[in-house]
């Protein structure tokens, strides 16, 4: 299976079952692809695209703010068996209750607290364990705020990096719309996070949305304003692999990939 | 930024947020006791129903995936109903992933896409299809624990007059739909505690014990109604609840 060569960004897309055969044939314009969901039973181009193609397992592998089922390890394990990734990918989220009676089906950051460090702590590393590869967490944005943080994000982050060594997976549209609601520029809201941890960034567009009554994260191709601040990120993170443009939707089409694909090829100078 | 005195775990708290993020009766009742200022309940409003539109345009879209193949012919498609002015008085009322929630969206795709020049004459089958199948996909809640087999929260069986499971593979290879798909079928939709959607053809006797299992029922109280059986009546809820169909008592 082919992997992320060392020494060199690796620009890739996340991959779109229903994008197979223009993927396959965009060839070395993809460096990798990430995997949101295992591939269907009767998808008849996967085989290909897992030989072609060096795969990141970017799935839901379930919150890390509560331990996770023997179930939920054991397939994490069997998609790392699949993809062979360099890293596993996780979120900093927890979206559904204790008694799995509500969720919001949609990523949502924890309070920013020490007992929630002390858990994601925990469980980050028996997911890490089981899997046997190393784990990369991603920010996640939250849209309003509690009067019970006890750190800021960037704190927490941090903090949870130091402790665990795991690698930073930076969503730059997140930090974004997060420095966005918080009425700052972009590069100050990321002052204080650990650069120097990230092994990998998410690059894509933000839409208006009209019960936010602002910006949000859209299957769109990245503005230059965002592509920017990966090229401001990437002078200030040695450790970092690999690009990739996150979009995961029916409806996004083979030029939308392509495109945004060529642009941040384009912002890293690699074209 | 320091944390107020408190006997609540912060994971509890989360778990408070997380309901009231997908309740919008507890938003609008300011029940909670979660520690927003005005300005951030404002924002959890919103985004409350950021959350609701995105999820229910989401599932329309995946279980709605034959009726949409008219789109361009019929001017709709399911998931428009969630950006409709009607679908505002819902966002302000729903419990996202609830069955009743799941029930009236369904309810109002239906209704929406029935009210154009129908393609075929299996075009309000192939729409009671979808809904049901959207039940399944838009319901998130768990089943409780039961003393006695039950049926499934979700779980539809529905008498279709045409062909349905060989009309979908008509329509996905664009082929004609004739008298000849014609056909009397009995469908059970069902969904699994890990989320896996189940639509199966099942016979009359399996439908008749489904329908009597209410989860007050014993299996012997089963087999004398339907009229099969004890053992015959087991297995049908064995494979059933395999299915997400049934809930069965813990062993």
């Amino acid at each position: 299976m082919p992997s992320i060569p060392e020494g060199r960004l690796s620009v890739g897309a996340f991959y779109n079952p229903h994008l197979a055969q223009e993927l396959l044939r965009a060839g070395e314009l993809i460096g990798h692809l990430a995997m949101a969901d295992p591939p269907a039973s009767d998808d008849a181009s996967f085989p290909y695209i897992r030989d072609r193609c060096p795969l990141l397992v970017h799935d839901y592998l379930g919150q890390l703010s509560d331990p996770l089922s023997p179930h939920a390890l054991d397939r994490a394990r069997q998609l790392q068996d699949m993809y062979r990734s360099p890293w596993v990918a996780e979120h900093f989220q927890c979206l559904h209750t204790q008694d799995h009676d509500r969720t919001l089906d949609y990523v949502f950051p924890p309070l920013y607290t020490e007992e929630f460090l002390q858990r994601f702590e925990a469980n980050a590393r028996v997911l890490r364990d089981t899997v046997g590869a190393p784990l990369v967490m991603e920010n996640i944005p939250g849209f309003f705020s509690l009067e019970h943080a006890q750190m800021s994000e960037a704190e927490f982050l941090r903090r949870f990096f130091d402790d665990t060594g795991c690698g930073f997976l930076l969503d730059l549209p997140h930090i974004w719309l997060a420095a966005h609601y918080s009425g700052m520029a972009a590069q100050d809201y990321l002052k204080d996070f650990p650069l120097e941890k990230v092994v990998e960034l998410l690059v894509a567009g933000v839409e208006e949305d009209r019960d936010l009554e602002g910006p949000w994260i859209a299957p769109t191709a990245p503005p230059q304003e965002i592509l920017d601040l990966a090229l401001w990120v990437a002078e200030r993170a040695p450790k970092l692999r690999a690009v990739t443009f996150d979009a995961f939707s029916p409806s996004l089409t083979a030029e939308t990939v392509l495109e945004s694909v060529q642009a941040t090829r384009r912002a890293f100078g690699l074209n | 930024m320091s944390k107020p005195a408190s006997s609540k775990s912060d994971r509890d708290l989360q778990d408070e947020v997380i309901r009231y993020l997908a309740d919008a009766r507890a938003r609008n009742e300011n029940s909670a006791e979660i520690p927003l200022s005005p300005e951030q309940a404002r924002r959890a409003e919103k985004f409350g129903r950021f959350l609701a539109r995105r999820y229910y345009r989401d599932r329309l879209a995946r279980s709605f995936r034959y009726s949409r193949l008219f789109a361009s012919a019929i001017g709709r498609s399911a998931e428009q109903v969630v950006d409709r002015e009607s679908f505002q008085d819902f966002l302000t009322e729903c419990v996202m992933g609830s069955l009743e929630a799941a029930q009236r969206v369904g309810q109002m795709a239906v209704t929406y896409l029935c009210s154009v020049q129908q393609p075929g004459a299996w075009w309000e089958e192939l729409l009671a299809y979808e809904q049901a199948f959207f039940v399944q996909a838009a319901t998130a809640e768990p089943e409780p624990r039961t003393d006695s087999p039950r049926r499934g929260r979700s779980a539809v069986c529905r008498a279709f007059c045409w062909n349905l499971p060989e009309i979908l593979g008509r329509l996905k290879s664009k082929q004609n739909i004739g008298d000849d798909l014609k056909k009397d079928v009995l469908l059970l939709f069902s969904r699994t505690a890990g989320g896996k959607i189940y639509v199966v053809e099942i016979e009359e006797s399996s439908e008749l014990v489904w329908r009597h299992t209410d989860g007050f029922r014993s299996v012997h109280q089963i087999a004398a109604i339907v009229s099969l059986p004890v053992k015959s009546v087991q297995d049908t809820l064995q494979a059933l609840s395999q299915i997400g169909a049934l809930v069965l008592p813990p062993p």
